[in-house]
């Protein structure tokens, strides 16, 4: 995997997420809208095809970026780890998937759908046990209706980002995951 | 064979920091006040790729597509049209003139008076749920904890709950759970017409962009019990927890009226803009230009 390639895409992305994402909110505002990710698509672009660690360790990067700019409390308390660890979750999720699927942008919609929707989960939990010890507003069904709702709006950014990346897949330097890494030369 | 080498592997490195963040992840907010000292580098360096996209978005959600050019009388038309809204523009820029006039003369005679600082949004919060605006205004510009923040100086955003050196973290009124814990509600005043108030209002934030509350019909000897409340009346800020400057910024228009289980009547606020799209806002700055003046 080139390392430059994945920055600057997950840099780009993490830019979207922060901003585009808002716009394209749906629903009531504020904390009723249904968002799409622009970061889950690409870490299951990542988790189809490159190997295991470094794919985690690009999740758990982009979801402490995530985490860094999701302040909680009306901005008086960052926490950091609930995103890092559910994208990681979504991440380990499709790795274990992905012999099952080839690398096609319709196994990328579903699987982004799929670790989208159990990111949220991962976070509503971290929130939900947070919110016993630390009351903030903090409704863990809405929450998890309101997310599994945006998991299914990610489907939309996957099929954009499957339409980018999957012809780019070259510039991300994957080896074929199906290539053994000792196997005996065929002469 | 791996590069890695002895003290740093992949793998047990990646296992460590996840336990570690599981740990963070549910410590008390006291415990992880250090955090925010993180966060404002982060925020540095997401920068440079968040501005030009939000100007992008901006520019998708607001400017008009040029007209395509008409026949002549379609021209001539438009023309007329312009000379009107030049004349009304010229009116209304003679108004402003003695507007700032007259506020300079407030500045100078009361140099607490607050000044205002107009700041874009650059962003908000990458997890909608929490609802916080992010805007290109901070320390330096004389932005403080619990400036409040209007848009077009009018309709009320909410409050700054964090500032670094070039932004702050605002809080919108319409976040659920954003009032304050010694005041649990926000508390307007709906006006019966321009300059009349009526009952008072205790709103609370519902979480869908919308706020509502109890009217208080009965204020010491005065009665509002027989006044008829209507969709589309104006609920202005009357909050003794609010800054001075603050007071009779718009809090919204009424969409409902009800009545509650004890017999008296509910308001839903709908603020006039969607707090969490405006563009741009007006944040209460502390004067930096010397003096004491401004600072609570």
């Amino acid at each position: 995997m080139r390392w430059p390639v994945v920055v600057i895409f997950g840099y780009v992305l993490l830019g979207l997420e922060l901003t585009v994402k808002r716009a394209l909110a749906i629903g009531p505002p504020g904390a009723a809208s249904i968002a799409p990710s622009f970061i889950v698509p690409f870490i299951v672009f990542l988790a189809l095809s490159a190997p295991l660690v470094p794919t985690l360790w690009v999740a758990l990067v982009l979801g402490i970026a995530v985490d860094f700019c999701s302040p909680d409390e009306g901005g008086a308390v960052f926490v950091i780890g609930p995103h890092a660890l559910g994208y990681m979750a979504g991440a380990y999720f499709v790795f274990t998937m992905r012999g099952l699927m080839r690398r096609h942008w319709l196994s990328l919609i579903f699987l982004s759908v799929l670790a989208c929707a159990l990111a949220e989960l991962v976070v509503v939990a971290f929130y939900s046990v947070r919110g016993m010890y630390n009351p903030s507003g903090f409704v863990a069904w809405r929450e998890l209706l309101r997310r599994v709702m945006g998991a299914l709006y990610t489907s939309a950014t996957a099929t954009l980002l499957s339409a980018i990346l999957l012809p780019m897949s070259g510039l991300f330097g994957f080896q074929d995951p199906h290539q053994r890494r000792f196997a005996a030369r065929r002469h | 064979m791996s590069r890695s080498s002895h003290w740093f592997n992949p793998r047990s490195t990646l296992t460590f920091t996840s336990v570690v963040l599981f740990v963070v992840a549910l410590l008390p907010a006291k415990a992880i006040e250090w955090v925010a000292l993180i966060a404002e580098p982060v925020r540095f360096v997401v920068y440079p790729v968040q501005e030009p996209l939000n100007r992008m978005v901006r520019w998708m959600q607001g400017t008009p597509l040029a007209p395509a050019p008409g026949s002549v009388e379609e021209y001539i038309a438009r023309l007329a049209e312009r000379d009107t809204q030049l004349l009304a523009e010229r009116e209304q820029n003679s108004q402003l003139r003695a507007e700032l006039a007259e506020s300079l003369n407030v500045r100078r005679l009361n140099p607490e008076a607050p000044r205002r600082v107009i700041a874009p949004v650059v962003g908000g919060s990458a997890d909608l749920s929490s609802g916080v605006l992010a805007a290109k205004a901070g320390e330096r510009d004389g932005v403080e904890v619990g400036s409040f923040v209007a848009h077009a100086g009018v309709d009320l955003v909410g409050r700054v709950t964090r500032v670094s050196a070039r932004s702050c973290l605002i809080l919108p009124i319409t976040r659920r759970g954003a009032a304050a814990k010694n005041a649990p509600y926000l508390t307007g005043v709906i006006m019966l017409g321009d300059l009349d108030k009526g009952p008072l209002c205790e709103l609370k934030a519902t979480g869908d962009g919308a706020l509502e509350g109890t009217v208080l019909d009965r204020i010491g000897t005065q009665s509002f019990a027989g006044v008829e409340i209507k969709p589309g009346m104006l609920v202005r800020l009357a909050d003794k927890t609010w800054p001075s400057g603050s007071q009779m910024l718009v809090i919204g228009e009424v969409k409902s009226v009800g009545t509650e289980p004890t017999l008296h009547r509910k308001v839903r606020v709908q603020p006039r803009v969607r707090l969490d799209r405006v563009s741009e806002v007006w944040i209460s700055a502390a004067d930096t230009t010397g003096g004491q003046g401004g600072r609570p």
